[in-house]
């Protein structure tokens, strides 16, 4: 139990109340209400610390600390004990994320203070930065799927507006509307997934589904996580869902480092860390959905490959970190399946669940947290400098900004996975699960190649990425210049968390302790292991040593050539086939252009001809009928008045001229009329008299 | 003592008188007169069924239609002096404004 729960809703409710502050008097505010976010996010940063301590002294640490929901208002009423609540669900998963997200925000919020400082749109912007972190809080720290489906979309709205950030620029226009529609297609999976859950259990609380799950077909056991993987695949950026990310770097750094390292796209693997409900069934009996297992793992595995040979060729460093970015997140999906495939087979087995991969792949959600953040965080400060996103404008910074350069090789060490960087941590152990879980499935084995290939060709890009904008002669025309204190500070922070944030395992006792599946045998990372681990380690440090050195050799010593990639068969293509991204963003345009298009002509011609037809014959048939009534009102209706009062109007004449005005005449009438009525009388009486009398 | 029916023809007489006044003459003043003559036949009936029944009631109702009668001859005087004031003659046959 937390004491003193209630303080909870204040880690969501300080930063919405500071983006209403930006929002109303944001204008009025020093840095267009700037200061009041930062002031909110440091306090929601201390709250959450608040929590996250107390959850580590109750039993985070090597023990299980019970679940807590903190109970909220009925949002949506129903039969009592079905009614769907806006509560707050404190577990080791969600007490960490809230630490980090709100650590994060605050770091890049504090960075946007200084980098933000020349921009028009101030108060726009921190607004909706704040709502976005209480998307993300809320999401993380959401009781049920329809509430994390709410923030889930809180979010996504607010990357629309931040990555349009510069919407009078084209592109920047662009990009946002193009995450928006790409990001939608994987939400309206989650929302058919959410709908599924509400019909088959009546509730979509975590807790409660998870002492349900037996109720499930094997078929829907194995379709809800699916959909659901569906959303993560389009809220992180993976395989066939990943061309909104690089577009997205259209908006401000801080909104980059924001969205796609800190955030966001984290929001997807944690969406799959709570759906381990489903993979790996907490019910005895339950055989787990190994098909979508797989599917998690594949995707994962496809994507890391897919995604860092894209950044490789790329020249513009925040689209390398970018596709870094979905590299990375396809890592921890790998990570996620090869967990759940683990565990859904000791399960099976009846054996005790080794967590090993899902706390790998939440350990590496960790670590690049903040390494990713760090690197689009001083990638801003470079272009801040310079001008320009493109590195061959760069080169030869680490004389004028030797902070920014330092902290970026931290951040480049910890992508690449050099011990003792973080990134070495988290990678080796997602590789050693999936080789782990080749045992089961040999598929496996060749997603565990692929994601080797990955750590090559990571460290590669990382470190062309360092080489080319630090070292060599400076090739772009801006005088650069280190960035301002209150840029550099938060950049320091955090290249301080890229080189422990791994190592934090140790005091820790293993980083599987903090996170879901808390287990007291879980232990500190590479200690006590058998040597095929070792070896494993050993491995992906070796290919990304190799990477670094290749890095080095083409970029910074030019011992080799780039050239003699290009020059060798079959090396041209590939590199136009990386620089155009495979073609899919083209075919994807090329898809809309044609198939959407078309089928809307096609909508459009049966819209004009066929339903306009109807309506218009219905119009013209209304049109007769309302002729034909008219004719009838007109002759039959009116005539028929008509006829009535020109009668009476003939009558009345007639009858007038009884009327002279001379009273003698009508003197007469009345004595006539005495008369006759006496008379009347009299005949009657005697007529009475005459028949009666007989 | 005078039998009711020689009263009675005697006021049946009188209202003949002056119901031909009120269709022939066309001297307005005359007309009036007749009106009169014809309102006091009524009033004769009232007071000879009065005297014939016992019943005095019909002596108060003479004494009223006579308080009637009075007041109607002013009026009437009155209209057709504001006639003669108008048109410059009281003859009925001229008086004919009253139609459509």
């Amino acid at each position: 139990m937390i004491a003193n729960a209630w303080v909870v809703w204040l880690i969501l409710l300080l930063p919405l109340g500071a983006f209403l502050v930006a929002a109303v008097a944001g204008r009025r505010l020093r840095e267009g209400g700037g200061y009041v976010v930062v002031g909110a996010m440091a306090g929601s940063l201390v709250l959450s610390l608040y929590v996250f301590v107390q959850v580590l002294m109750q039993g985070g640490l090597g023990g299980n600390f019970a679940p807590q929901t903190i109970t909220g208002y009925v949002w949506l009423p129903s039969i009592p004990g079905n009614e769907i609540r806006i509560s707050i669900l404190i577990d080791n998963l969600s007490s960490l994320m809230l630490v980090l997200v709100s650590f994060l925000c605050l770091l890049i919020f504090v960075y946007s203070l200084a980098y933000m400082h020349q921009e028009e749109g101030k108060p726009r912007y921190y607004a909706e930065v704040s709502l976005f972190a209480t998307g993300m809080l809320g999401t993380v720290s959401a009781d049920n799927f329809l509430q994390l489906l709410i923030f889930w979309e809180i979010m996504g709205l607010c990357s629309y507006l931040l990555i349009g950030f510069w919407y009078h620029k084209p592109e920047a226009a662009a990009a946002a509307k193009k995450a928006f529609l790409v990001t939608r297609v994987g939400d309206v999976l989650f929302l058919i997934a959410v709908l599924i859950i509400w019909s088959e259990f009546g509730t979509l609380r975590f807790n409660e589904i998870a002492t349900r799950v037996g109720l499930l077909s094997p078929q829907l056991l194995t379709l809800i996580p699916l959909l659901l993987f569906g959303g993560a695949v389009g809220k992180s950026a993976q395989f066939p869902l990943h061309a909104w990310l690089p577009d997205a770097m259209e908006g401000p750094t801080t909104v980059s480092a924001l969205i796609h390292a800190a955030t966001m796209v984290k929001a997807g693997v944690f969406l799959t860390a709570r759906s381990f409900i489903f993979l790996v069934p907490a019910v005895p009996g339950v055989a787990p959905p190994f098909t979508a297992i797989l599917v998690i793992a594949v995707i994962g595995g496809f994507t890391t490959l897919f995604a860092a040979s894209m950044a490789v060729v790329n020249n513009d460093i925040k689209r390398v970190l970018a596709f870094s970015t979905i590299s990375q997140l396809a890592y921890m999906f790998l990570g996620l399946g090869a967990g759940a495939f683990l565990m859904a087979n000791e399960a099976v087995h009846g054996e005790p669940l080794n967590p090993a991969g899902y706390s790998a792949a939440l350990y590496h959600l960790f670590n690049h947290a903040f390494f990713k953040a760090l690197l689009f965080l001083g990638a801003g400060s470079v272009i801040h400098a310079v001008s320009t996103n493109d590195m061959r404008e760069m080169g030869g910074l680490s004389k004028s900004m030797p902070v920014t350069s330092k902290v970026m090789l931290f951040g480049a060490l910890a992508l690449a996975g050099i011990v003792p960087f973080s990134g070495f941590f988290s990678k080796g152990e997602i590789l050693s699960s999936t080789f782990e879980a080749g045992a089961g499935n040999p598929l496996f084995y060749l997603l565990y190649a692929f994601g080797l290939v990955t750590a090559f060709l990571t460290a590669f890009y990382a470190f062309r990425l360092w080489y080319l904008t630090f070292h060599g002669e400076y090739r772009g025309h801006e005088h650069a210049h280190e960035s301002p204190r209150l840029m550099t500070f938060p950049l320091m922070i955090l290249a301080g968390f890229a080189l422990v944030s791994g190592l934090l395992a140790y005091p820790m006792g293993g980083f599987g302790n903090l996170v879901f599946f808390a287990r007291a045998d879980a232990r500190p990372p590479l200690i006590g292991e058998p040597a095929q681990v070792y070896l494993l380690e050993g491995l992906s440090l070796g290919v990304a040593l190799l990477g670094v050195w290749l890095a080095r050799s083409i970029y910074s010593t030019r011992r080799i050539p780039a050239e003699r990639f290009t020059a060798i068969p079959g090396g041209a293509f590939v590199q136009r086939m990386l620089a155009k991204r495979y073609w899919i963003d083209d075919a994807y345009d090329a898809f809309g252009r044609t198939v959407v298009v078309g089928v809307a002509r096609a909508l459009d011609w049966f819209d004009r001809r066929v339903i306009d037809g109807i309506v218009n014959g219905v119009g013209r048939g209304g049109m007769r009928i309302a002729v034909e009534s008219d004719a009838f009102d007109r002759r039959v209706i009116d005539g028929a008045v008509n006829a009535v009062s020109l009668e009476t109007i003939r009558t009345s004449w007639r009858l007038r001229q009884r009327q002279t005005g001379q009273v003698q005449n009508y003197a007469w009438v009345v004595v006539v009329g005495i008369v006759a009525v006496v008379i009347l009388l009299f005949g009657m009486s005697f007529l009475q008299r005459f028949l009666g009398g007989r | 003592m005078i039998p009711l029916a020689y009263e009675l023809l005697v006021s049946a007489a009188l209202f003949c008188i002056g119901l031909y006044g009120v269709l022939a003459r066309r001297n307005a003043i005359i007309v009036l007169l007749s009106i009169e003559i014809m309102l006091n036949a009524s009033i004769l009936n009232f007071v000879a069924f009065s005297w014939g029944s016992g019943n005095p009631s019909g002596q108060v109702f003479a004494l009223l239609g006579i308080a009637v009668a009075a007041a109607e001859a002013a009026v009437g005087l009155a209209v057709f002096l504001s006639i003669y004031q108008t048109h410059g003659s009281i003859d009925l046959d001229q008086i004919r404004f009253l139609k459509w």
